[in-house]
């Protein structure tokens, strides 16, 4: 039996925004490789939890781990310092920068990072074509479809070797249809390369793809639904992780690939 | 009785009333377009108030008979701060009707008709402006004081010349109502015939090469024009020519300015090797009328500043012979210059930060997913700033130096005999530049403000 090291790592997170609770001690553990899904009704806490894991949202107490680092006793710009260099993000409606084509809004991020343009460009025209965006490089958000902008999104997420992306209802604005593709290569370019991907969402057939699924309910977070239903969603869904422990996890955590931004 | 007409206002009315209760962000829906219009009415009335004032002087008190000379200059300068002016109002009335596009589009999704959102629109914007012309008067009235200060023909301007009659006060005041009323009529014509329209913007405006083609022709025309100004014989002739070339020249750079812009930015983004260069060029890119429109007013002001500035250093060094009169009217031109061209860059500057601040918050949720991406702060304000900024410097520096490169023999001379007289222009063009940068440093908070709330 072999013991994984948490690459995420949350305890006693505690979170008010006035008289509500959206995080109520609040301890979870996310391992390399995998793929975490967080559901919960809306108000349940599950984007502040997904904020504060990411070094968005500071807690009121607790602490977040990252690879031995202590992101809640980072400052503001340490911790934006952290996003831009070892997180990747993918929202709801891509939120791409519109007056920039598909491949500079991919490049920006490694630019960010102090890459040179050309190099930068490089890396994102390879990320954009194993996204099946080939020949649209010069194609402006608004020439997009929703699906290819959320290809774009997630190209932009992964071109800086991220290992970890924080997904916030990565195909809420999605047609089923084109919701599986995008969710097929959300998955495809984080977990399938040994990179770990943490999404909140609302719809079970998402979170069904994911290796774990969490649920929310007022700041709780919890492996069950909180209604339990008769049979445990993440069971049905295939999801052998879900419903039976969360914290600690042990063993099978997929082995990590040096893919260092490369698609 | 009037029953259709009646219903529509009632139902316009009450509508706006729920559609106007305080909600997040509202408060800088009213604000912003109403600190333009405040902004803009202060100084219409007192550039307004300035010119007027040497209007009033009786015939019999024009001792020295230079008065008809100033009335001519002052008239000049009322039409260079005319673009700025109405740039400025146009930005305001467009700001105005533009916080508007989403809740009227969901209004309209929703089933109301054309002519409710039209009347909405109109009522609403027209409210806000007056709000702001209101809040413009009392701004003048607060000013004048200190612009009773400025010298001009030997003594201090005064308060009596400067306060206008309550009757330009009113015209004033309704003519920046109605524009308010006709732009916000005009620019939601979009979400009228289309409630989706304002949502779906795809492929950046072009601006065409041909625009460059037909400048050239027309230069040539305009040049042809001067070169024979006085083949035309008679004085009044000449004026008149004069007076068209000069607004053909005004066309003519509103035409290819532009092209211009988009031909420098495509430069710059092709070279942009940083995330605020490239993102301030492809702002540039997205509209570059846009960009252009909000500093055309510099490009005359500065080729002015240089030519009057270049005349007046050269008649200063010849000046020991002047009657005090004359010596009075050489600096009196002086302070016009400098007075023209501050008054055009606070325009712009105020423009400007009006338009800034209502992009950040039109763009809150895109400023605060870069921020989660971890884009540095600095990073976003440098490029918003500077996608304003350097086509203010191109402006500027560019029609300066045309200005300096047309009139060389002179601008040569003046540099070897009246440097002092050059530099202060060049410190003033400088000093304008400045003022646009603090006017967008001012939008700061705003940023602040989002990013903080998100």
């Amino acid at each position: 039996m072999t013991t994984s090291t948490a690459i995420l790592g949350a305890r006693s997170l505690a979170k008010r925004y006035g008289a509500g609770i959206a995080l109520n001690n609040v301890d979870l553990d996310i391992f390399p490789g995998e793929s975490v899904a967080i559901m919960g009704a809306s108000g349940s806490g599950k984007t502040t939890l997904l904020h504060t894991l990411a070094g968005i949202t500071a807690p009121d107490s607790g602490t977040v781990n990252y690879a031995g680092t202590d992101v809640t006793a980072l400052n503001e710009t340490q911790r934006s310092k952290l996003r831009r260099e070892s997180f990747g993000f993918v929202f709801q409606s891509g939120l791409l920068v519109p007056e920039l084509t598909a491949i500079e809004n991919v490049a920006l991020a490694l630019m960010l990072n102090g890459v040179s343009r050309r190099d930068a460009e490089g890396q994102a025209a390879a990320w954009l074509a194993h996204l099946g965006l080939a020949g649209m490089e010069t194609r402006r958000i608004g020439e997009l479809s929703g699906g290819q902008a959320q290809r774009v999104a997630i190209a932009r997420a992964q071109v800086t070797g991220a290992r970890i992306v924080f997904a916030d209802e990565p195909t809420g604005a999605l047609d089923s249809h084109t919701s599986a593709d995008v969710m097929g290569a959300l998955l495809d370019a984080t977990a399938g390369r040994g990179h770990t991907l943490v999404l909140v969402t609302h719809d079970p057939t998402v979170a069904s793809r994911c290796s774990r699924t969490l649920f929310m309910h007022d700041g709780v977070l919890s492996p069950e639904p909180p209604s339990r239903p008769p049979a445990s969603l993440a069971t049905q869904q295939g999801n052998p992780a879900a419903g039976t422990t969360f914290l600690p996890r042990v063993g099978q955590a997929p082995q990590e690939q040096n893919w260092a931004g490369r698609p | 009785m009037g029953g259709p007409a009646v219903n529509q206002l009632k139902s316009t009315l009450s509508i706006l009333w729920m559609m106007s209760r305080p909600s997040p962000g509202s408060k800088a829906v009213i604000a912003l377009p109403a600190v333009a219009f405040a902004l803009v009415t202060a100084l219409l009335l007192i550039v307004l108030a300035g010119a007027l004032s040497f209007f009033t002087t009786p015939a019999a008190d024009d001792a020295t008979g230079m008065a008809g000379t100033y009335q001519g200059l002052a008239a000049f300068a009322v039409t260079l701060m005319v673009l700025p002016m109405l740039t400025l109002g146009g930005s305001a009335a467009r700001l105005s009707a533009r916080r508007r596009d989403e809740r009227l589009s969901t209004l309209r999704l929703l089933g109301g008709t054309p002519s409710l959102v039209a009347s909405m629109t109109v009522v609403e914007s027209t409210l806000v402006a007056l709000l702001g012309v209101v809040s413009g008067i009392a701004l003048y009235a607060a000013a004048l004081p200190a612009i009773a200060l400025i010298p001009f023909q030997g003594k201090p301007l005064g308060l009596a010349e400067l306060w206008l009659p309550a009757g330009v006060l009113l015209i004033a005041a309704a003519a920046l109502v109605l524009l308010a009323a006709v732009s916000a009529a005009a620019g939601l014509r979009q979400v009228v015939l289309s409630p989706l329209g304002v949502r779906t913007r795809q492929k950046a405006p072009t601006v065409h090469w041909v625009r460059i083609a037909i400048g050239a022709g027309a230069a040539v025309v305009l040049y042809g024009l001067m070169a024979n100004l006085t083949a035309s014989g008679s004085f009044a002739a000449m004026m008149v020519i004069a007076c068209a070339c000069f607004a053909g020249g005004l066309a003519l750079l509103n035409l290819m300015g532009p092209y211009v812009l988009k031909w420098i930015a495509g430069r710059q983004l092709r070279r942009a090797e940083t995330p605020v260069r490239l993102l301030s060029a492809r702002t540039i890119l997205e509209s570059p009328k846009a960009a252009w429109r909000q500093v055309s007013a510099l490009s005359m002001t500065s080729f002015i500043a240089v030519v009057a500035g270049t005349g007046l250093a050269l008649l200063s060094t010849g000046g020991e012979g002047a009657n005090p009169a004359e010596a009075n009217l050489t600096a009196d031109m002086r302070t016009g210059v400098l007075i023209t061209v501050v008054a055009s860059f606070l325009l712009v500057a105020a423009s400007a930060g009006v338009n800034q601040a209502a992009s950040v918050l039109d763009r809150k949720d895109l400023y605060v997913s870069l921020d989660r991406l971890g884009m540095p702060r600095g990073v976003m304000d440098a490029a918003r700033r500077r996608a304003v900024m350097s086509p203010v410097r191109i402006v500027t520096v560019g029609s300066a130096a045309m200005a300096a490169v047309l009139l060389f023999p002179l601008t040569g001379a003046a540099v070897i005999f009246a440097p002092l007289s050059l530099l202060v222009i060049a410190g003033v063009l400088a000093g304008g530049i400045g003022l646009v940068w603090l006017g967008l440093a001012a939008t700061g908070p705003v940023l602040d403000k989002v990013l903080a709330s998100a």
